[in-house]
């Protein structure tokens, strides 16, 4: 049986691990809701934020439009309570927004 | 049926209809319907059509689907191996199976091409026309509420990552 060869290509991210934080590896692209990896993120993590957002189709199945569509419900509620919403990190940087 | 013969009879009508362009000068209201108006009308015949519109994509069974595109070196035509579905807003099936990013007019699209640079150029530390970059920015902004929120998500992140401040809606 042929072993498999390990490799050092980036892997993808795993949100749960002590180095995580989305701010570093992803930004929003606004008009569309898409996530995108960080520009400013060094080569390798930009990759790693390209995988993750293949892997888990990030912005595949109408998540992007969803993901706004969250915003503007959180933003049309009197005194809404985040951790019921989906999308939290979404929300976060998008309170205000349709003020 | 006969030729010249009543519409009373369609459903015997059997075999298979080519359409192309299927939403050809139809309201979107009625291309959202005119799939399932062809199919109840005809029901033992097979169509296979061609549409470069959202809402028919959208009203299509999900299995119905092929998506096609031109390969850009041959020129030919071939499936697109995706893994395609009808049952999305009519703004993700423009986005994800025909492919256009930007949802808002090729007009505002140069402006936020524009924004992007001076922006990129900020975090890169490189200097920019401040006054010009203001002014973009009212420019796409002021154009609605939609484009106005765009902006503040925009700014916001823009300050998160050059730690400047650009809350331009409170001058």
């Amino acid at each position: 049986m042929e072993k498999i060869k390990r490799t050092n290509a980036p892997d993808w991210l795993k949100p749960d691990e002590d180095y995580y934080s989305f701010d570093k590896y992803f930004e929003i692209d606004w008009p569309t809701g898409e996530l995108i990896p960080n520009r400013d993120a060094s080569e390798e993590d930009q990759e790693r934020a390209r995988i993750t957002i293949r892997i888990y189709r990030l912005n595949n199945n109408g998540k992007p439009e969803d993901r706004l569509e969250e915003l503007v419900q959180f933003e049309q509620m009197n005194s809404p309570d985040i951790d019921k919403f989906p999308y939290r990190f979404f929300i976060k940087r998008g309170q205000g927004q349709l003020l | 049926m006969e030729r010249g013969g009543s519409l009373e009879n369609a459903a015997d009508v059997t075999g298979i209809i080519l359409l192309d362009e299927i939403d050809l000068h139809l309201h979107p209201s009625w291309q959202r319907t005119i799939l399932e108006s062809v199919e109840t009308l005809f029901p033992n015949i097979q169509f296979i059509v061609t549409s470069h519109s959202p809402f028919v994509v959208q009203s299509a069974k999900k299995e119905c689907l092929i998506a096609l595109e031109m390969e850009k070196d041959s020129g030919n035509i071939v499936v697109v191996d995706k893994n395609i579905t009808s049952e999305l807003s009519y703004s993700a099936i423009v986005r994800e199976i025909f492919n256009i990013q930007f949802p808002f007019n090729r007009e505002i699209e140069q402006k936020m091409d524009e924004f992007r640079q001076m922006a990129n150029d900020l975090r890169d530390n490189k200097p920019i026309d401040e006054k010009k970059f203001e002014k973009l920015v009212y420019e796409i902004a002021s154009k609605g509420v939609e484009l106005e929120g765009i902006m503040r998500g925009e700014l916001r992140n823009l300050e998160q990552r050059t730690g400047k401040s650009f809350d331009l809606w409170k001058k």
